[in-house]
């Protein structure tokens, strides 16, 4: 397709020709087509960052962290009080919303200091003293009907650890107040269980909430605990744990290139605080580790896969082609057989016949079988096309008359005459390998959790829920297109580079 | 011709016994039998699988049953379907004929638009429209079709314009045969929208190529230089022998959007015969299962007959022998 | 031809003097409503098989036949007996419960304006249900415990008479919802032997029933329709003759996410959602007029258990041991999995008996909430220790084991995930491993090959239901079956048989010939000496949710009846 520019050139090409080697010339032509190139580095990125899996990733990939569940992006920040720091973050926790069931995650802000006044009495917790400071906060929650009744539902302290953003107030204020007035609040408390029948027969207009500081309980780390009352406290100052992101830190453990144990990471945080780069799953694992654990089965299965299916194919195909007779036609019949089989319906009747109770590691090895055995049929009917007709060629026919061993002769005089073709067909061919994979575990016949694929992935957030609360979990489906994308661009260019117009032979 | 149309489908037979075979080895590898979830219900007594393991013919020797088979799908029956209690045949084919119309529609649908793209790309060649077309095409190729096929689920449902489940309205039959036939459209856009989209982009490069491969041809070239205009050379030569390795892909084309329609059809709830093959194997319907295979495959040589009629009739170089 | 056509006039005239001179005995319903409307049923999966009951076996394919075929009994919504039945109006036990005599509802027509009669229950009972050439899940209902079938004779054309061998205390739950097939219609079929393949999907214009919905057509893989039936014998308040609506539609839709769409788009007319789609129907609601509700637990239990016999006699040691089964019942996160798998919409289940069986559940059995320090006081109890992190038992065996359940239900392998987890951290070696459904059928049933276990069991009001789970015996005891039962427990020749276990053999044993009373209380012993002993570990049970459009009326949904089960008096807006 790039024949004008070559023969604008002709002359220059013509020259170098006697000076550049086949392969230079190809290395040549590969080069002119901007977009193989791009994806061919895209591909070599994707396959060193799935070697390297276990380095980048900050979490396990097979640990939940139920309490972080469908947990977004975790936010990074870099300002505390308006001042620059390094990168940190809060606790995040997912909550179940008691009466409306909504999802929803939030920042969880521990006390870390705490200084001010109780009684005119100056007091201070400074972050190092500090073990824990808990709140103890009442809860008081009532309606109010139409007639401008109140009706309390419920009277009662709880305490907690942490505050969320939107509860700050109460150290200052000492007192947070919410108000529902909107239908759907009212309903929902008028549908629940604990507070329904204090409701039933009335006219509710508004719902308030009501938490006020009862009292804070500071545990020192020698172990005494403080009681500060929170009706007469006066708060000054206070400041929140916060957990800054380390390089090259020690965490769990992984095997470096699946040999070398190590538990250095690249990236993380302390005690059980999390950063989500890509949020998280329905057990708070980490999207962002799984994904670059799910790279190493999909990026792995169509090279595997191809290997096998062009080995078998080759193989196949050049004895069926240089021997014919018998041989040929019983394996033309058998690949006519498979191949008229719509693929798709022969790759689920063989992925439901065979085990599941393997582990999932061994079920991968399964997929690449049956993805292989799909495809070698079309792949040796190729060959032996191909090899019939270099039969024919001179060269072959010399190293027969000159008795070289059969073997020899196509391994050595008629393979190599399929390269070309078979390289471009490979890279042309693992996207369907990758595709594949994702099919099957749409149909839940593809790789198993806790092991993870992109396949798989994209294939657990086809959800109504997900594609509405969770859509961090449809990346995978990126990356999948990106690498497909990317082996058919290269898959292009390499055809392009290797059509001997383009070599300005 | 219609010699070569009978040589070919008597060829076909000894492959579609082979499938057969195939089928059944790999179905009676798998563990367990149809009778499974009855086993496990606490309801069920032993004797009363066991009297029904002999109804099924299930305790006759694996050959046994293959011939008891092959007898009935001779008589046209296919076997007998264990879920259904009903011959195969009276299952399938109003099946095959749903994933027949929705592979069709989609393979018309991506032709007429993969050609006029591929045309409009090659003679558009290197420009931001081309690119741009290049690269849409290509990210609907490397998207799985189940994700694709979703997209557009929640896409109808959120605009309302389209069914989003089956074939048919629930009162079709009160329906004039106009209204039949656009109901079916309606019903069918989505699904043929996902089906299309996936095989579009292979035709549309394939066309671009070879267009632009023979635009490079002498006999084009002479054309163009003897001035003749750009238009009828275009249209009325290089397109013609432009479209001759398409029509190749045709039989391929069918293969695939056989297999891709299995996705699309549990996803849009389409009546096809996909599902019935899926939801036969998760039950171990056996022959239901090799009925529903047989007849795809069918459908398979089928379309590469097709094809090839086609090419002979598109290219007078190609002889039918 | 001219004979035949004689004979069909014939019958008809006298069906019509029949009809006229029999005075229909309507059971009136409490309900207002107004005639018009076709509800839109979803039907989830590939739709219905069969409509035949005795092939029937799965919900796409009863749904519909409890549409047009009745049974001689009523319940009400929450499963419990009604004083007057469906197709008999009353009925009487005598001699202890080894004779009942049922009184039939006068003048109720089949849907094609035949007389119903007793002829119908005897030969229902006599030729179909009890007959040994048409296998079917129901045969084996109506059995008593020694396995034989009630004897069944006509007194007169509206009184049926059953007799049995033995008082058998579930007799009326389990024939009087056995549904009665026309005999005008189905005889000839039992008699040469192809009943079993009369009113498959196509035969739709062939069927016959009592119900208020007869099918009228069947699309393959899209829709089956029922129309109303003229002759239904229910009225309303008003003295209406029921059903309401014009029709009904299952439309059958492969996957639950389309479901969710059809339903908020308006294609269908209810739904049973999942768990994490209540709060969007919720909050949908007002918006688009549904109505979206909660209900409490549904019948099914699900379980986690040990194999007694699995081939390792190391791990038989650890699995016979109820401090080791206690200690992961401590350990099994019960609000995490109904937080994770069920967005909160489940409620922890600790008796084998599901709170739904209002009547039969015991809530005071012993309770294990999570907590790891308890579970690992129970390891130490049981003769367990830690070396170096992992957990080995008192020959210095290190507890290693494979946990599995069937692939593809998402919430069962959730709740394994989540236990595997807390296993690890009491020091436990725990692999899961999800099978295929039909594999680990064979290795539960057949080789014993298996280790832990999450499955789930089909329940009822009436725990009887589970006594082929229960008796040492039974074919589904598969835990730990009994030597005589399976040859690999008895090659094992290490039969473990614990008191308690026994102890429950016996309350079934008993139970059937007992009253309801007398029942209730062997069956609180049993779920005490159960959850005390554990060996099946119990774990949530998911609340039922439902959601319909405002536009359909006198929704009474339960988790008994599913969404639907007065289908007669609904009523559609239109």
């Amino acid at each position: 397709m790039k024949r004008e520019e070559n023969t604008a050139k002709n002359l220059e090409d013509s020259f170098e020709r006697q000076y550049l080697s086949r392969t230079q010339l190809l290395l040549r032509a590969f080069k002119k087509s901007k977009l193989a190139i791009i994806s061919f580095w895209v591909l070599v990125f994707f396959y060193i960052v799935a070697i390297l899996a276990g380095f980048l990733s900050p979490y396990d990939p097979y640990v939940n962290e139920l309490k972080s569940s469908y947990s977004p992006p975790t936010r990074i920040h870099f300002f505390y009080n308006g001042k620059f720091t390094a990168p940190y973050v809060f606790k995040t926790q997912t909550i179940i919303n008691p009466l409306t069931y909504e999802r929803s995650s939030a920042e969880r802000l521990e006390l870390a200091s705490i200084r001010g006044r109780n009684n005119n009495k100056q007091f201070e917790f400074t972050k190092d003293k500090v073990a824990q400071i808990d709140l103890s906060i009442r809860e008081i929650i009532n309606a109010y009907t139409d007639d401008g009744k109140k009706v309390e539902l419920s009277n009662k302290t709880k305490t907690v650890n942490n505050l969320l953003k939107n509860e700050r107030g109460i150290l200052t204020d000492k007192r947070v107040v919410r108000v529902y007035k909107d239908r759907y609040m009212i309903d929902a408390y008028r549908d629940s269980f604990d507070y329904g029948y204090k409701l039933q027969g009335l006219k509710v207009v508004k719902i308030v909430r009501i938490f006020t500081l009862d009292s804070i309980m500071v545990m020192t780390n020698d172990f005494n605990i403080h009681t500060i009352s929170g009706s007469t406290v006066k708060i000054d100052n206070y400041t929140f744990k916060r957990y800054p992101i380390k390089f090259f830190i020690h965490s769990w453990r992984y095997h470096l290139l699946g040999i070398i144990p190590s538990t250095l990471h690249l990236f993380g945080t302390s005690d059980d605080s999390r950063v989500y780069l890509f949020g998280s799953d329905k057990f708070g694992r980490d999207v962002f580790t799984r994904i670059l654990y799910g790279s190493r089965i999909s990026l792995s299965i169509g090279l595997i896969g191809v290997a096998i299916t062009f080995s078998l194919g080759l193989f196949l195909g050049g004895i069926s082609g240089f021997y014919g007779g018998i041989t040929d036609e019983a394996l033309m019949r058998t690949t006519e057989i498979i191949m008229s089989i719509p693929g798709f319906y022969l790759l689920i009747t063989l992925r439901a016949i065979l085990p599941m109770d393997i582990p999932s590691t061994q079920i991968y090895l399964l997929l690449v079988i049956i993805l292989s055995f799909i495809g070698w049929p079309s792949m040796s009917r190729v060959i032996r096309g191909m090899v019939l007709s270099i039969k024919k060629r001179e060269f072959v026919e010399a190293a027969i008359a000159l008795g070289l061993p059969k073997r020899r002769i196509i391994w050595k005089h008629i393979l190599p005459n399929t390269t070309t073709y078979v390289i471009v067909a490979a890279t042309l061919s693992i996207p369907g390998y990758i595709l594949g994979e994702a099919g099957l575990s749409f149909l839940g016949l593809g790789i198993r959790e806790p092991q993870s694929s992109w396949g798989l992935m994209l294939a657990q957030a086809q959800d109504t829920y997900v594609i509405a609360h969770a859509p961090w979990l449809l990346l995978p489906g990126f990356f999948i297109i990106v690498t497909v994308l990317a082996f058919n661009l290269l898959g292009d260019g390499l055809r392009d580079a290797f059509d001997p117009r383009s070599l300005g032979m | 011709m219609l010699k070569y149309i009978i040589r070919r489908i008597i060829v076909a037979i000894p492959v579609l016994i082979g499938v057969s075979v195939l089928c059944f080895i790999i179905i009676q590898m798998a563990p367990g039998d149809f009778l499974d979830q009855l086993r496990i219900n606490p309801a069920i007594s032993k004797e009363t699988i066991d009297k029904m393991t002999h109804q099924f013919g299930l305790d006759k020797p694996v050959v046994e049953q293959y011939f008891m088979w092959l007898k009935s799908a001779v008589t046209g029956n296919f076997g007998y379907s264990y879920s259904y209690r009903r011959p195969v045949s009276s299952l399938i084919w109003s099946r095959a004929y749903n994933t027949f119309i929705l592979a069709i529609t989609s393979l018309i649908f991506s032709w007429i638009i993969g050609i006029g793209l591929g045309i409009f790309s090659a003679l558009h060649k290197y420009t931001a429209a081309d690119h741009i077309l290049t690269v849409l095409a290509f990210i609907g190729l490397a998207t799985p079709a189940f994700f694709l096929g979703l997209i557009l689920l929640y896409f109808a449902a959120r605009t309302g314009t389209f069914p989003i489940t089956g074939m048919t309205s629930v009162n079709h039959e009160h329906m004039t045969t106009i209204g039949k036939i656009v109901d079916i459209l309606k019903h069918l856009f989505l699904p043929m929208l996902a089906l299309g989209l996936i095989r579009l982009v292979g035709i549309m490069r394939q066309m671009r190529g070879q267009l632009l491969d023979v635009m490079h041809e002498d006999y084009v070239l002479f054309a163009v230089a003897k001035g003749m205009p750009r238009n009828v050379v275009i249209y009325k030569h290089a397109l013609r022998n432009a479209i001759n390795p398409l029509i190749t892909m045709f039989g391929y084309a069918l293969a695939s959007l056989l297999s891709g329609a299995l996705i699309i059809e549990i996803i849009f709830s389409w009546p096809g015969l996909g599902r019935l093959i899926y939801n036969a194997l998760l039950e171990q319907d056996v022959y239901l299962v090799m009925g529903s295979l047989l007849i795809s495959s069918a459908m398979l040589i089928g379309g590469n007959l097709v094809a090839d009629i086609l090419l002979a009739w598109a290219d007078p170089r190609v002889r039918l022998r | 031809m001219g004979r035949k056509f004689l004979v069909i006039v014939f019958v008809l005239l006298l069906s019509a003097a029949i009809s006229l001179a029999v005075e229909t005995e309507y059971r009136v319903e409490p309900y207002h409503g107004q005639y018009g409307g076709t509800l839109i049923n979803p039907s989830l999966g590939s739709g219905p098989k069969t409509l035949n009951p005795t092939v029937a076996r799965e919900t796409s394919s009863t749904d519909i036949i409890d549409r047009f075929l009745d049974f001689l009994i009523e319940l009400d919504q929450y499963g419990t007996i009604q004083s007057e039945g469906r197709l008999a109006k009353s009925w009487d036990r005598l001699e202890g419960g080894k004779v009942w005599i049922f009184h039939l509802r006068k003048g109720v027509l089949w849907s094609d304006g035949v007389p119903f009669t007793a002829d119908d229950v005897v030969w229902s009972f006599d030729k179909v249900w009890e007959n040994p050439k048409i296998p079917s899940g129901g045969q084996d209902v109506i059995k008593d415990a020694e396995g034989n079938f009630p004897g069944v004779e006509k007194i007169d054309d509206y009184t049926v008479k059953f007799t049995l061998k033995m008082a058998f205390r579930p007799f009326l739950r389990s024939v009087g919802l056995t549904q009665i097939l026309p005999k005008h219609v189905l005889a000839k079929s039992v008699e040469d032997g192809t009943f079993q393949q009369q009113w498959t999907v196509n035969d739709v214009d062939k069927i016959v029933g009592t119900g208020p919905f007869i099918p009228s057509e069947y699309v393959s893989g899209e829709r089956v329709v029922l129309k109303r039936n003229p002759h239904y014998w229910r009225k309303d308040l008003d003295g209406k003759v029921l059903p309401y609506l014009d029709g009904e539609v299952f439309k059958i839709i492969a996957d639950q996410n389309a479901i969710l769409l059809a339903f908020e788009s308006g294609e269908v007319d209810h739904m049973g959602p999942r768990s994490a789609d209540y709060p969007r129907l919720r909050k949908e609601a007002v918006q688009k007029g549904f109505v979206v509700g909660l209900d409490g637990p549904t019948f099914g239990t699900q379980f986690f258990c040990f194999n007694f016999n699995t081939p390792d006699p190391v791990k038989r040691k650890w699995f016979r041991n109820e401090y080791f089964r206690k200690a992961v019942a401590y350990a099994f996160d019960k609000e995490s999995v109904i937080n994770t798998a069920y967005n909160g919409l489940a409620d922890a289940q600790w008796s084998a008996v599901s709170a739904a069986a209002k009547y039969f559940y015991d809530p005071k059995v012993r309770k294990y909430p999570f907590n790891l320090n308890f579970a690992r006081a129970m390891l130490k109890l049981g003769g367990f220790k830690l070396v170096g992190g992992d957990l080995v038992d008192k020959d210095g065996n290190p507890v290693k084991f494979i946990i599995t359940t069937n692939s593809g239900n998402t919430v069962r392998e959730d709740m394994c995930n989540i236990l595997v987890e807390k296993l690890k951290q009491l020091g436990m070696d725990v692999t899961f491993a999800p099978q295929d459904f039909n594999s680990l059928v064979k290795k539960l049933l057949n080789t014993g090959d298996w280790e832990g276990l999450m499955i789930g069991l089909t329940g009822g009001v009436d725990p009887h239901s589970g006594s082929n789970v229960w008796k040492l015996d039974g074919d589904l005891h598969f835990w730990n079956y009994s030597p005589e039962k399976r040859e690999y427990v008895k090659k094992q020749n290490d039969y473990y048989s614990p008191e308690w276990a026994k102890e429950i053999d016996t309350i079934y044993k008993q139970e059937t010939t007992v009253s309801d009373e007398e029942a209730k209380v062997l069956f609180n012993k049993f779920q005490e000496t159960v959850a005390e002993h554990l060996p099946l570990i119990y774990t949530v049970q998911q609340k039922y949710i439902y959601a319909y459009s405002k536009k359909v009326h006198n929704m009474a949904p339960t988790a008994f009846g599913g969404r639907i089960w007065n289908e007669y008096a609904i009523w559609k807006e239109k």
